[in-house]
């Protein structure tokens, strides 16, 4: 069953006098607790590709569907649903909340989406516990490394059990050991969750570990 | 939208261990409220206290709590028939009889004109609030016959003193115009103040009997005064009674005198007696709060513009709990919270600060009047080398305007009218910048970051 499905999308920019397309007419099926890698040079898209997913930015023309959701003709009540109960994302940077614990920051999607404090708390502290991060549970984001951030970060995007995760270069920012264990507990935590995953990455050994993967030239999707 | 993570985050965003900067501006919003809401909370304790103490100074030395004014003079035996009957009517405490009228006093070569107020010799000792609001200067309370009591200031103006003895002048216009003088020697006793001295500026007591002996019908006037437990619960605008059933026995006691006297008398509350001295403390306070209320609008600004840095400093982590599923409305409602827990902030510190000063505010003008004064003396000795110099020291409440003590006067509705107040145009205030953070796109954040 398809969860991601993208039909004819393209997305242009304005580019002082030109106009600059990014993605034409891109079309692609990721199905239920399938792993996509997405590959390309740097400015190929991949990015723009997560965002429209995610209902960050609109497609240009196209339809996009995730999840159920027609995406791409959300309104912001709608969208804001969508991102709460459907979709998980990791960005390149953690982007973890400096005033708040690590528990606090995995904890906040789904206190935010209605779940009891006590509740969201105690499933944060689990999935704190499943990236290794059961000691640091208290500490904020300054006070951990940056590959336990980005941990943190991976056990933020599943708090709400979303049946997408978008992974933008997650490990992007880390040393190659770091690199290796996000790796290995993204994959590992999708699949036990069967989660759906369109990770976004320039690591040639992890394009090598989705079941699928696609590359990205002049705006249209290859496969590799 | 779940409301307690709003808290949540608000809480975080103000008082998270990151904000140093915010933190500082956050501290100043608070205090802008809090020195904003001190001038309000001095203005409505000290101005209910000072409206409070006048009036009941007013209705308790002057006016009565009702008063039955009599359409003609009547006689002996009818006034007493009707001081009989009221002291019968539940509810009534004391009942007096009383002669006003215009009048002169002269002293030596002084003169001065003066209310007359003829009453009973054993008022003092009948009505407590009498020997309560009315300070015997000098002497005592004696109205036996020939002897009149002066008020400070007619004491003052004409140099009498205690066992003085003075003259008390006044006319009868006899039917053909002509005016016929009657003077009556009689003997200061004492000398006394209302601690108002607007109020007794011109007032002279003197034993009914010799007033009403002395004062012409045609230019004078007989009452009843009437006295109740609870006066405040007569209606009024000023206060509000003690109970919805003292507020109707009140009015039954009235209605119940009026239906007693009339048509020979005319029968007031003691407010309707000085409806237009009431209404004018009431219109003075009403555009004082007016004032100090435009000073919290101002500081909500201030809490305003904290909240604007602070949405403009948390974008990221907006954009971030949006990308999660943060809907605008929760982010706007995080923002108002937080302006909300500001204001109430300063609400604290402005009601406790407001609060110290109000009950301290005798004490707190004595000090700023010595400290001036000692400022003024000392400028006058050094300058007073070089030129002749004379300086006279201030007072800046005068008792001839204002009571010699200002009391205060602590009503909790009105505290909690204004924390309400404030907190709501914290959260109005704080309204404008959570827009901004409901409309933050994540995208365009997220790319700049």
């Amino acid at each position: 069953m398809a969860v991601v499905e993208l039909k004819a999308v393209s997305k242009s920019f304005q580019s002082g006098e030109s106009l600059l397309t990014v993605l034409d007419n891109v079309d692609l099926t990721v199905n239920e607790g399938e792993v996509v890698v997405v590959r390309g040079s740097s400015g190929s898209g991949k990015s723009t590709l997560l965002n429209l997913i995610g209902g960050l930015d609109t497609p240009s023309s196209g339809d996009i569907e995730a999840c159920g959701y027609a995406v791409s003709k959300l309104g912001e009540r709608d969208l804001t649903e969508f991102r709460a109960s459907r979709l998980g994302f990791v960005f390149q940077f953690h982007y973890l909340l400096k005033d708040f614990t690590a528990t606090e920051n995995v904890m906040m999607p789904a206190f935010m989406r209605g779940m009891p404090r006590a509740e969201a708390t105690e499933r944060a502290q689990a999935l704190l516990a499943e990236v290794g991060l059961s000691e640091r549970q208290t500490h904020y984001p300054t006070q951990l490394s940056g590959g336990e951030r980005q941990r943190a970060a991976l056990a933020r995007a599943l708090i709400n059990e979303p049946p997408l995760l978008l992974a933008d270069e997650p490990t992007g920012n880390l040393d190659a050991e770091n690199s290796l264990r996000v790796e290995e507990q993204l994959l590992e935590l999708v699949r036990r969750h069967g989660t759906s995953l369109i990770i976004v990455t320039h690591d040639d050994r992890l394009a090598t570990r989705g079941d699928r993967t696609l590359t990205l030239e002049r705006g249209a999707l290859v496969t590799s | 939208m779940n409301p307690h993570s709003a808290l949540y985050l608000a809480f975080r965003f103000l008082f998270g261990p990151t904000t140093d900067q915010t933190y500082r501006r956050i501290r100043g919003g608070v205090i802008g409220v809090g020195l904003s809401l001190i001038p309000i909370v001095v203005v409505l304790q000290v101005a209910d206290g000072m409206i409070a103490g006048i009036s009941e100074r007013y209705f308790e030395t002057g006016s009565s709590h009702i008063v039955a004014v009599a359409q003609f003079t009547p006689e002996p035996e009818s006034l007493e028939g009707s001081v009989s009957d009221l002291e019968r009517v539940a509810g009534v405490e004391l009942v007096a009889r009383e002669k006003r009228g215009l009048g002169l006093a002269a002293f030596g070569d002084g003169r001065t004109a003066v209310t007359i107020r003829a009453v009973e010799p054993d008022l003092w000792e009948r009505d407590p609030s009498v020997s309560e609001y009315i300070d015997l200067v000098a002497g005592e309370w004696d109205l036996s016959e020939r002897s009149v009591l002066l008020g400070e200031s007619v004491a003052s103006e004409l140099g009498a003193t205690v066992g003085d003895t003075v003259r008390i002048l006044t006319a009868r216009t006899l039917s053909g115009g002509r005016i016929v003088p009657r003077t009556r020697s009689v003997t200061v006793t004492g000398v006394f103040s209302s601690g108002y001295a607007d109020l007794d500026r011109l007032w002279v007591f003197l034993p009914f009997d010799e007033g009403a002996r002395i004062l012409p019908d045609e230019t004078s006037e007989t009452l009843i005064g009437i006295k109740i437990a609870d006066p405040l619960s007569l209606p009024n605008p000023l206060f509000r009674a003690s109970s919805r059933e003292a507020a109707e026995s009140a009015v039954a006691i009235v209605d119940e005198v009026r239906e007693l006297l009339t048509p020979d008398y005319r029968v007031t509350t003691w407010f309707e007696s000085d409806r237009a001295t009431y209404m004018s403390f009431r219109t003075t306070k009403d555009l004082l709060v007016f004032i100090t209320v435009l000073i919290v609008i101002v500081a909500a600004v201030n809490i305003s513009s904290a909240l604007v840095m602070l949405v403009l400093e948390k974008q990221e982590e907006i954009a971030v709990l949006k990308s999660f599923g943060a809907s605008p409305s929760l982010l706007v409602f995080t923002f108002v919270l937080a302006g909300m827990v500001l204001g109430a902030l300063g609400t604290l510190v402005g009601l406790a600060l407001g609060l110290l000063l109000a009950v301290n505010i005798n004490e707190v003008l004595w000090f700023i009047e010595v400290v001036v004064n000692a400022f003024a003396w000392l400028g006058g000795a050094v300058a007073g080398l070089f030129a002749d110099v004379n300086v006279t020291g201030i007072e800046i409440l005068s008792s001839e305007y204002y009571l010699q003590e200002i009391p205060t006067r602590i009503r909790l509705v009105d505290l909690m009218l204004v924390s309400i107040l404030t907190i709501f145009l914290a959260s109005l205030a704080a309204w404008f910048p959570a827009r901004r953070a409901g409309r933050v796109r994540p995208l365009d954040v997220l790319r700049r970051h």
